[in-house]
């Protein structure tokens, strides 16, 4: 199928090859540089690419008036976010309680990556309500 | 939300892109619009609106 490209959405395009480039770039660089020995130097690139990469999306948006996003990628990203909590949320609620009960009746022990999982989610909801207090006092 | 974008963008032989460079939006924007798979903001439905010289009800109307 053909598609006629307005030069609006080419620009668009372009700027979003841009900016996942220099992401790509830096994700590559980093299992590069961890399959080949590079550790340090696949380190610097990827930090190198995110660091470009976002600054090019902030530069273009400031600058350009060609948009990268608009209204429905940011809605995309709210619903995701949201979807991505809940379940966070829910897996949480339901598993680790039980966790707890069966610990504390010894039938279960926590390993590390257990424990490291429940530390990673009660951060991250930690952070969700910091973020909604936020949120909330400018809407 | 049901809507008669698609309608009146062939009426006036707009192509997606056209049309989103219009109201500036992506082609994307349009398109789920006009599969009635995103709701526009009313930001963008007034837009959208002007854009056809009518009036949002003509547009747009609870599914």
């Amino acid at each position: 199928m053909t598609t006629n490209l307005t030069t609006t959405e080419r620009t668009r395009r372009r700027y979003n090859g841009v900016v996942y480039g220099c992401y790509a770039v830096g994700i590559a660089a980093m299992f590069i540089g961890l399959t080949f020995g590079y550790e340090l130097l696949g380190s610097i690139v990827y930090l190198l690419g995110i660091v470009v990469g976002s600054a090019s999306s902030l530069l273009i948006k400031r600058l350009s008036s060609v948009a990268i996003t608009d209204e429905r990628d940011k809605r995309l990203a709210e619903r995701t976010s949201f979807l991505t909590i809940r379940i966070i949320v829910t897996v949480g609620l339901a598993v680790f309680p039980v966790l707890f009960v069966l610990d504390a009746a010894g039938q279960y022990t926590f390993t590390p990556l257990v424990e490291g999982v429940l530390y990673s989610f009660s951060a991250l909801g930690l952070l969700w309500g910091v973020c909604y207090l936020l949120v909330k006092s400018v809407l | 939300m049901n809507n008669a974008v698609r309608e009146k963008r062939e009426a006036e032989g707009l192509s997606q892109g056209g049309l989103a460079e219009a109201v500036g939006v992506t082609r994307q924007t349009i398109n789920a619009i006009e599969r009635e798979r995103y709701d526009p903001s009313l930001e963008l439905a007034f837009a959208l609106a002007a854009h056809f010289d009518c009036r949002i009800e003509d547009l747009f109307s609870p599914g």
